[in-house]
């Protein structure tokens, strides 16, 4: 058994503790932590593509988010179908990822960084403004979003479903474009992005194409939070929830597969159940320490929970082959 | 009449432009020469405005709270170098780790004002009261005052770029890295030194905000947004061409105010950004400092 396979086996493992003891325990609380949790996976694990496999500095991934929240949650309160709704978020967001792409993969790395950045803040701008709020709700975001029901199921378990078909349809995707051949290319592009081209890889057609279905599923994940939350506000697209995925992305290790989810699950886990312990003057306290965690897990220990772990199988089985070729 | 409006308008965007003008060319500079793309330069500027407020609110000399606002993030600036940038030069994946710790430094500089001066919104008191008639037109002296001070800092940082030492050597950087290294330019000082006169101009541009507007710990924000805007369509590190199209955004920006609203402005400029990627993707200003 080869480090991939023990490491996705650990994964699976993960996975199924993650999905299963919420339903052991069987309080909603669990239940509903399990399903953010499934959410946040989803998103940080699109944008860790984008940062840690693509060599795409976007950041402003939630604005994709944004859009596709915006867009499904508008829909809906015209009273159109769920599914149709979803279609329309998860659309539009690829669409602005397409044009996006168009405009800033072609130049310089740094670019795009500082785009996306903007484009998620005047997006934010755009949403509260008051010639807007009949359709975005202005300052106060979109209320009273008519929620997608499943007959006979209870609205915490719906949610939970909801997100597990998100997670169920994204994830596996996301695992054959990275694993497959668009992610040796994307990753030969990361790291020499030069000589990749020389060997005749076409750099931008293979960037947009990432991007635009990062767009995609994070456009989906945006539309199924607010058809499952009902509600959407300029909070979504604020800096800090980036910082937020930012830190999950960081602790995981973003250049890995799993790293994201690990990251993703682990913050969830802790932020939702400490969230009671966050209001007011402990919400600055929780600002310090991810600032500071942010630079000294960069700096010391850069290669993230799963990163780690993927260099220590490595480095042991390397060990061992060694042994038994010299004495 | 509404030519008055116009005239109006025209002045409030040349003393926005100025600014901007200071806001973005440090920003500019900081990339051209340490390549850092600094988030944390909107709460340098929020920084800015808060030390100048304070030593504004105590003594009442213009000088002084200028120069309170040039010192504290100036000293701030060399530190962040030294403390947070600096470990990850020469590292893998250098520019996007100093973006990420950018983005935490601005974090904990907001955290910080916000705990020592608290969330209640201070204002500078304006520079100069009273009203200017040149024949048919009213200048506000304010604005007057503002436009002179930030055209005589960009002047005072032009004359450090070309005329000092340490100007020279910061230019020499920004063009060649390795040419100034071999020549025996000490990196690490230049790398410190433009950080630390990047934020300084930019707390200028933070008290001069702060006397038209309100300080605040999210004062930075759009200043920041706009500061990248600018330094975008400018061409990355080129600071003659963040000048010129910071008064050229802040003109688009003071009529969408006066003729539309204010909300529209950001959008538009955002659409501005949208074009000109399109026509000239490396910005109208090709170049370097």
């Amino acid at each position: 058994m080869n480090t991939l396979q023990k490491i996705n086996i650990f994964a699976i493992v993960i996975f199924l503790f993650v999905n299963l003891v919420p339903f052991i325990l069987s309080d909603r609380f669990s239940i509903y932590v399990a399903s953010r949790s499934l959410l946040w996976a989803v998103v940080a694990l699109q944008w860790g593509i984008l940062l840690g496999h693509a060599g795409i500095f976007s950041f402003g991934n939630l604005f994709f988010f944004g859009i596709g929240g915006y867009v499904a949650g508008i829909v809906a309160m015209q009273g159109y179908n769920p599914i149709l709704c979803l279609m329309a978020g998860s659309l539009l967001a690829m669409f602005s990822g397409l044009g996006i792409g168009r405009l800033t993969l072609k130049l310089k790395g740094i670019y795009m960084a500082i785009f996306t950045f903007l484009i998620q803040e005047a997006t934010r701008h755009i949403v509260q403004l008051e010639q807007l709020s009949p359709w975005t709700g202005g300052p106060i975001g979109l209320q009273n979003i008519p929620k997608i029901r499943i007959v006979g199921i209870e609205e915490i378990y719906t949610q939970y479903l909801i997100m597990l078909t998100l997670f169920l349809v994204t994830v596996p995707v996301s695992y054959i474009i990275v694993r497959g051949k668009y992610g040796l290319l994307f990753r030969a592009l990361r790291d020499s992005e030069d000589f990749a081209s020389i060997l005749g890889v076409n750099i931008y057609r293979i960037r947009l194409l990432v991007f635009s279905l990062s767009a995609l599923f994070t456009g989906l994940a945006g539309a199924m939070f607010a058809l499952t939350s009902g509600g959407f506000t300029d909070e979504m697209l604020s800096i800090s929830l980036s910082i937020d995925v930012l830190f999950m992305l960081i602790v995981g290790g973003m250049s890995t597969f799993y790293g994201p989810l690990a990251g993703a699950f682990l913050m969830t886990f802790i932020t939702e159940n400490f969230r009671a312990y966050l209001i007011g003057e402990l919400a600055i306290l929780r600002v310090v320490i991810i600032s500071i965690t942010i630079p000294a897990i960069l700096r010391f220990f850069n290669r993230g929970l799963v990163g780690q772990l993927e260099f220590y199988l490595t480095e042991r089985e390397r060990a061992k082959r060694f042994k038994l070729t010299t004495p | 009449m509404s030519l008055e409006i116009l005239a109006d308008s025209l002045i409030s965007g040349v003393a926005l432009g100025g600014i901007y003008a200071l806001a973005a060319s440090g920003l500019a500079l900081v990339y051209g020469a340490a390549g850092v793309l600094n988030f944390a330069h909107g709460s340098l500027i929020m920084i800015g405005a808060y030390a100048a407020w304070f030593i504004y609110t105590l003594t009442g000399s213009v000088v002084f709270s200028l120069l309170a606002g040039f010192l504290l993030p100036f000293s701030i600036g060399g530190f962040l170098e030294k403390i947070l940038f600096s470990p990850f030069r020469k590292r893998p994946n250098e520019s996007i780790n100093i973006i990420f710790v950018s983005i935490t430094a601005a974090l904990l500089l907001e955290v910080f004002s916000l705990v020592v001066f608290g969330p209640r919104r201070k204002s500078i008191p304006p520079l100069m009261a009273g009203f200017y008639n040149l024949g048919p037109l009213t200048i506000s002296a304010q604005k007057l005052a503002i436009i002179t001070i930030s055209i005589a800092i960009l002047l005072l940082l032009w004359f450090f770029l070309t005329r000092t030492r340490f100007g020279i050597m910061i230019r020499a950087v920004s063009q060649d890295t390795e040419s100034a290294q071999i020549l025996g330019v000490d990196l690490k000082k230049v790398y410190t030194l433009v950080l630390a006169i990047g934020s300084g101009v930019a707390g200028i541009s933070g008290f001069l905000l702060g006397s038209i507007f309100l300080v605040y710990p999210k004062m930075g924000e759009l200043p920041l947004v706009i500061s990248l805007i600018i330094v975008a369509i400018g061409g990355l590190g080129n600071v003659q061409g963040t000048i010129i199209s910071s008064f050229m955004l802040a003109l688009i920006q003071s009529l969408t105010a006066t003729y539309l609203s204010l909300g529209w402005s950001l959008p538009i400029m955002l659409a501005t950004v949208c074009v000109i990627f399109i026509v000239r993707p490396t910005g109208i200003f090709k170049g370097r400092v």
